[in-house]
């Protein structure tokens, strides 16, 4: 595996994020949900940034929708994550919980 | 009633920002900003938006433009507190700076390190490659300028003339003279962006140009929607 094909911290959430919300994903919703998960507010430029890297090594996917007017006539950008991007985080998601197996520094209570 | 976002925040994101994707990102922040309604939290998201997907030819115009003032407005400054400088030194030691040969080298180094400084920074900022042989280039650029310039043009230069006319004058010995030359230097300090232009110049030549993104993947087997991520994590 190539060190371009890893999943970063924020690369990680923001495909969680996009799996919770489903088809009809773009910035907004994307942003808000990690909002609300994180409880701090994340920029949306920031969530592009990932999105365009995650596109880039073939973990999601995009098309663009209809202009809208009460979007200023701008179209919307959905994303969508792809079966490579899938497998990437099936595969992260069983490192994690290999890693946190028997930590007992992180049992019970906050740290 | 529809709410409208700092307009000069939305220029800044039309002009600074790339403009591949900008369409999907200012729809989602004027969505966004319909529901917020902070002025503060736009101004945080485009400039978040700025840094994220630059606009490289125009940050550098931009950058261009700033520098030619900056050069001007501080070659102004420099020029007057110089001046209360050396009147200030006149009246507290006696005419030091003409009386201690180290007086005037001091001089003579704080006057070209100050118009080496502006060169060689516009230049690192251009080319954007904070390497040593950049650097080198820089400071290359800045000291041809510097010592090349004044042959063609010697009365317009402000270092090295300065100190001619200043040494004429002392030996003269005519203070008011001396004055006079002094506002005309103010007068002449913009001189100081030749040096930056030409510094400019040989950035953009030198200007290493980012690597251009891949191609947009084909559509292939891998790029087909995701089926649900439940499926295969029981054998995490």
């Amino acid at each position: 595996m190539g060190k371009g094909e890893n999943l970063g911290e924020f690369e990680l959430t923001v495909i969680l994020a996009l799996l919770r919300l489903g088809e009809e994903a773009y910035g907004v919703p994307i942003a808000r949900e990690i909002e609300a998960s994180a409880n701090r507010e994340v920029g949306i430029a920031s969530v592009y940034a990932a999105l365009e890297r995650l596109e880039r090594k073939g973990f999601v996917a995009s098309r663009r929708g209809e202009p809208t007017p009460e979007r200023g006539g701008r179209a919307k950008r959905f994303f969508r994550v792809t079966a490579l991007g899938l497998r990437r985080v099936r595969k992260t998601q069983r490192t994690l919980i290999r890693l946190w197996q028997g930590l007992r520094q992180l049992e019970g209570g906050e740290a | 009633m529809k709410a409208i976002p700092p307009t000069t925040a939305t220029w800044m994101l039309k002009h600074l920002a790339s403009a591949e994707g900008n369409e999907e990102l200012e729809g989602d922040l004027l969505e966004e900003f319909q529901r917020r309604r902070s002025a503060s939290w736009y101004w945080r998201q485009v400039l978040l938006a700025i840094l994220a997907f630059p606009n490289a030819s125009r940050i550098a115009w931009l950058t261009f433009w700033a520098a030619i003032f900056a050069a001007v407005w501080v070659s102004g400054l420099h020029t007057i507190s110089s001046l209360m400088a050396h009147f200030r030194f006149q009246a507290a030691f006696g005419n030091w700076l003409d009386r201690e040969s180290y007086g005037k080298t001091i001089w003579v180094a704080e006057g070209i390190a100050f118009y080496l400084a502006g060169p060689v920074t516009v230049y690192l900022a251009l080319a954007r490659n904070l390497s040593l042989r950049s650097l080198a280039v820089g400071v290359g650029v800045g000291v041809l300028t510097i010592f090349l310039f004044p042959l063609v043009q010697p009365h317009l230069y402000t270092p090295l003339s300065y100190f001619f006319a200043y040494a004429l004058a002392k030996h003269w010995n005519v203070t008011l003279w001396l004055r006079w030359y002094d506002i005309l230097q103010g007068s002449q300090a913009p001189v100081g962006i030749i040096p930056l232009l030409v510094a400019m110049c040989a950035a953009s030549l030198c200007r290493t140009r980012s690597p251009k993104l891949d191609p947009k993947e084909s559509p292939s087997d891998e790029s087909k929607p995701a089926a649900s991520l439940q499926e295969n994590s029981t054998g995490a």
